[in-house]
């Protein structure tokens, strides 16, 4: 064994597997490699570029997935939500957890090869303890950190290569996204939409951890959409971007999701806050802001937007579209068009009980509202879907056999809210929401489910299946080309299989607690793996507690972080 | 690219950077002998006056002697009141100046400043996720998912100000993870 202590004042411990083994086995990520990643392999995020959380692998498959066993788990020791998808490369795992733990283990049989801990100041304020994994580039590994830098590691040692302040945490800006690496550079975005920050993306050199570019997602007065913030509101606007960017090797240009803008209510920042709620695309050598779609403007709900859409293309009228797709926090499902000069609208429809956009612009896709839908400072309203959204941040998936998108998804659900006058402090809470008066309000339907797993033809824009469950939903999504579904979400701890074509449930395990971990699947020595983080937390939790307080009793979902990892014996 | 040279460019940096997470004197927790002051608002700066504290909380930070106001850290920050003193249990009287008791503003959940306060029930309420906590009680939690009681500070009243005689009486903020 071998303890690291690096100069940084954090713990680096390798252990069991000897460094000169891990060297020789390391392969480096190249931009080749990330443009097209084996199937074997899950070397980002949602596993390509175009964030369709597919895999290629199909030795799990419709067939045999009933014998699909655990085979080995590993604690974290953690508490709170574990979200991050285990990155794979060449038998090398990483994984990240709450409060920013890193491990590196041998995917085939779970040894830990090396632990990398963040030592965070004690006053950082936690709001969303949590982190959604690594890059890779190069022989270097990635993470965004809660205090706000990028620290990249050895992914051979966990020795510390640089890092990065991105911001300074005391004045409100976090981050839990996992980086987007391309064209040599990493790119992150800030969260601390609650804490009044200006939101933006920044892109660092990967080698050096040098600012390659910083945009942010709200203009200064004089930049273009500047005229649609009111007075110094731009300056605390929040709009934040917290989830992983998209991105077209073709054109050059990564699509970033966007938060709502800050404070909650509408009213407090009149006019449309350009660029929240919306996708921006951003380009990948100069940050330049390429196009953008608003999917609704001058937010009054929390209807953060900041899952990235899923680079898809899909039929309209016998022309296949360079699209866009993105299920909505808003409720409604977009469709939308990659253009050589921005972004097109192409349709959109409700996927969930939305009763707040009255039509919507054939042209742009503008949304008119129901204005007693609408909260303000001192006005109540009640909207569906809640300010937690028909689908929140856990990814959709899409598979390129079955032309299905499969969304994780909420009904019936809606909320009561009513916003406050609000002072800006700096680091300090800047939602203007209150709390006491604003609740949670279940529609008739609540008694037959709120969770659902959906599953929608992107060609002919129809819901092809469903499958409900009475617990809420917060369960990422896995696609394979086994024509397999894997999610798990539900507060009944259990992570479920389905058939990609029909939704017919085939495999579940029930697990140490609830999963709000992103699945992956990878194959080392000729074996397939399906691996996931067990770890409820964060805003599962927080639904829980609310859902609890008017009267739907949900069963305790016990906390804890543990990896389980699955194959067939 | 020489992978040695990169580390040591960067560490010299890296270790400048730490610094900044630790103590300084504005970072500082709330000393012996500080007074309070008003942490915002159109008074910021000012001392607090123990005739200023009625029914509204009040945000305060400590200020040392030279002047230096310890503002530098939510960890700092005070929740003032006033409160009906003969309703106090034993060990929060311990802490109080009369009827005026200073709180952490740190919750012991995630760390989130813990900005509602009711006065009829005599509760702070955190907006993040809604604990609350009984302040005559010693700020014990009356609903989670906080588990741990927010933090007193022991104070007097010493003329016309409030003076800091002590430590906190817990850990501020939630506990280290692991």
């Amino acid at each position: 064994m071998k303890l690291l202590v690096s100069l940084w004042g954090v713990f680096t411990i390798a252990v069991l597997t000897p460094l000169w083994v891990i060297a020789a086995q390391y392969q480096p990520v190249t931009d080749a490699r990330l443009a097209n990643p084996e199937p074997e392999n899950w070397l980002m995020y949602r596993g390509t570029y175009d964030s369709h959380g597919y895999s290629r692998l199909k030795r799990i498959n419709t067939r045999n997935v009933k014998r699909l066993k655990p085979l080995w788990t590993y604690s974290t020791g953690l508490r709170e939500g574990h979200q991050a998808p285990p990155i794979v490369n060449g038998g090398n795992m990483f994984i990240t957890t709450p409060h920013n733990h890193l491990l590196a283990l041998d995917a085939e049989n779970g040894d830990l090869i090396w632990r990398y801990i963040r030592e965070l100041p004690e006053d950082q304020v936690q709001m969303h303890p949590t982190n959604r994994g690594v890059g890779l580039y190069a022989d270097l590994v990635f993470m965004a950190t809660a205090d706000c830098y990028v620290v990249a590691l050895d992914a051979r040692t966990g020795e510390v290569v640089w890092e990065t302040e991105v911001e300074d945490y005391a004045t409100g800006y976090y981050m839990t996204l996992a980086p987007l690496v391309a064209d040599g550079k990493v790119m992150v975005g800030v969260s601390g939409g609650e804490f009044g920050i200006r939101g933006f993306v920044m892109a660092l050199d990967a080698m050096t951890g040098s600012e390659v570019w910083k945009t942010y997602t709200i203009p200064a007065p004089g930049e273009p959409g500047s005229e649609t913030w009111p007075g110094d509101s731009w300056k605390t606007g929040g709009v934040p971007v917290w989830i992983t960017g998209s991105f077209d090797t073709q054109t050059g240009l990564t699509y970033w999701g966007t938060g709502n803008g800050g404070p909650w209510m509408g009213d407090t920042r009149d006019g449309d806050n350009l660029y929240a709620t919306s996708v921006i695309a951003l380009d990948v050598a100069t940050g330049e802001i390429r196009g953008h779609h608003q999917y609704h403007w001058n937010d009054s709900w929390d209807w953060d937007e900041v899952s990235a859409p899923l680079l898809i293309d899909f039929e309209r009228e016998g022309q296949t579209v360079r699209g866009l797709v993105h299920p909505g926090r808003n409720g409604y499902l977009w469709f939308l068009e990659r253009r050589d000069n921005g972004i097109g609208f192409v349709d959109a429809q409700p996927y969930v009980n939305q009763d707040v956009f009255t039509s919507l612009d054939p042209d742009t896709g503008r949304p008119t509202y129901d204005e007693t839908k609408k909260p303000g400072t001192g006005k109540g309203a009640l909207f569906c879907p809640s300010h937690w959204g028909g689908k929140n941040w856990p990814p959709a998936a899409f598979s390129p056999r079955t032309r299905l998108l499969y969304i994780p998804a909420n009904d019936n659900v809606c909320a009561y809210m009513i916003g406050e006058k609000v002072t800006y402090r700096q680091g300090r809470e800047f939602m203007g929401t209150d709390w006491q008066e604003s609740t949670l309000v279940l529609t008739e339907k609540a008694s037959d489910y709120i969770g659902e797993l959906q599953a929608w033809n992107v060609d002919t824009g129809q819901k092809v299946w469903s499958v409900t469950f009475a617990s809420h939903n917060w369960g990422p999504v896995l696609a394979t080309a086994g024509n397999l579904v894997f999610m798990g979400g539900t507060n009944d701890r259990y992570f479920r299989a389905f058939h990609a074509k029909t939704g017919r449930l085939l495999w579940k395990q029930r697990t140490n607690s609830g999963i709000t971990g992103v699945p992956t699947t990878y194959e080392v020595n000729g074996k397939q793996y399906v691996a996931v983080l067990s770890g409820w937390g964060v805003d599962a939790q927080r639904e829980t507690s609310s859902l609890a307080e008017i009267g739907k009793v949900d069963p305790v979902v016990p906390q804890g972080g543990v990896l389980w990892v699955f194959g067939l014996e | 690219m020489n992978r040695r040279k990169i580390i040591v460019a960067v560490g010299g940096v890296a270790l400048g950077m730490t610094s900044a997470h630790g103590a300084r004197p504005e970072r500082m927790k709330p000393q012996i002998g500080d007074v309070l002051v008003y942490a915002f608002g159109d008074r910021i700066g000012s001392v607090i006056k123990p005739a200023d504290v009625h029914d509204d909380r009040i945000f305060a930070f400590a200020m040392a002697s030279d002047g230096l106001v310890r503002d530098g850290s939510l960890h700092n920050q005070l929740s003032l009141l006033r409160v009906d003193e003969i309703a106090m249990s034993k060990k929060t009287r311990r802490y109080a100046a009369g009827s005026i008791l200073a709180v952490s503003a740190a919750c012991t959940h995630t760390g989130c400043e813990v900005s509602g306060w009711q006065h009829e029930t005599h509760e702070l309420i955190c907006p993040c996720h809604g604990s609350r906590f009984a302040v005559l009680d010693a700020a014990a939690v009356v609903l989670g998912p906080a588990t741990k009681p927010l933090a007193l500070l022991p104070i007097e009243q010493d003329g016309g100000v409030i003076r800091v005689t002590g430590k906190f009486s817990r850990r501020i903020g939630p506990a280290p993870t692991y």
